[in-house]
């Protein structure tokens, strides 16, 4: 008897011991990164058990047609068109599938209104390969964004 | 032969226009009910965008007492309102509620902007485009998240309620 529970404790530990583990591969998704073109930053977190990632700085952060705060003018729903592109959530839904990959997500690109499965590859901690494709992941675009060292305020 | 061909299809479109009436004899019903959830972000909280989540705790048969969800099933659902209450001595400018859950794309349901300084009760503009309402329904829990552009640093946690009117066909 005594055998048999420490069999199944034994199991249970090395269970959350893996699920622990598994949680903080995930979890280092989570920062401030900047894709290639420079124009953007996004801050990736967690809500729920899934990931996203929302514009927190953008290097023209004025329309110059209006003259005010940029705003997500191509939706395509018009109701939407006024939501401010900084704080916008740009990725969304991600699952960690293991192996340094983020899938099942959607990248939304502000300059067309246009919304592409997409898939998050880890090439190191600072160093992500988003693609963005349509239909078929081979028939996608890669592009290469950087983690960004955000210093916090005293 | 022409007269048995007419009077075949004159048949069958009897037949069809039956089935269709048939099914199409109970119109669709609709329920509203609101629901209040609380969303917190914790402090240290900084000038910009800062994401508050609750969660709302689906329980259909409570919001709609009236509905029998063992014989009837929802057609379709949507937000009509979404109201934002919180503490007026934060200064909030910008403010947007979106939905999430499991196995469902996350969803944008309203937006404002430029917030008065003294304004704690803001209703938002809703999304006319609001996909798979009916299937968020049918989840345990939805993480509702509140993305609130604070006009200033702020020490301590942030809260606020998000009140939808939910409308709903069965």
């Amino acid at each position: 008897m005594k055998k048999l529970l420490s069999l199944v404790l034994g199991y249970v530990m090395t269970g959350i011991i893996v699920f622990a583990q598994e949680s903080a591969e995930a979890d280092r998704l989570i920062g401030v990164w900047e894709p290639s073109h420079g124009k953007a930053r996004v801050k990736i977190e967690k809500i729920g058990d899934k990931y996203y990632g929302k514009i927190v700085w953008l290097r023209e952060p004025i329309d110059p047609v209006t003259n005010q705060p940029k705003v997500d003018k191509n939706n395509p729903d018009e109701s939407m068109r006024q939501v401010p592109l900084k704080g916008y959530r740009i990725l969304k839904d991600f699952y960690y599938s293991g192996k340094d990959e983020w899938t099942d997500g959607t990248i939304y690109d502000p300059e067309n209104g246009n919304t592409y499965s997409c898939v998050i590859k880890m090439r190191d901690e600072n160093t992500l390969d988003i693609r963005g494709f349509i239909g078929v992941k081979a028939l996608g675009r890669t592009d290469i964004w950087t983690r960004v060292a955000v210093k916090k305020k005293d | 032969m022409k007269k048995a061909f007419i009077n075949r299809a004159s048949l069958i479109i009897a037949t069809v226009s039956l089935l269709y009436g048939a099914s199409c004899k109970r119109d669709l019903q609709i329920a509203e009910a609101t629901i209040s959830t609380l969303v917190t972000a914790e402090a240290p909280l900084y000038e910009g965008i800062n994401t508050a989540v609750g969660i709302w705790e689906v329980h259909l048969n409570e919001l709609f007492p009236d509905v029998d969800f063992t014989k009837v099933k929802i057609r379709s659902a949507r937000f009509e309102e979404v109201i934002l209450e919180f503490d007026p001595n934060t200064k909030v400018q910008n403010a947007k509620v979106e939905i999430s859950g499991r196995n469902i794309d996350m969803q944008k349901i309203a937006f404002t902007n430029n917030i008065p300084p003294d304004e704690s009760h803001i209703r938002l503009i809703v999304a006319d485009d609001q996909k798979k309402i009916e299937k968020f329904l049918q989840l345990d829990r939805i993480n509702v998240v509140a993305d609130v552009d604070l006009a200033e640093d702020l020490d301590s946690d942030f809260s606020a309620i998000v009140k939808f009117k939910l409308i709903i066909n069965y």
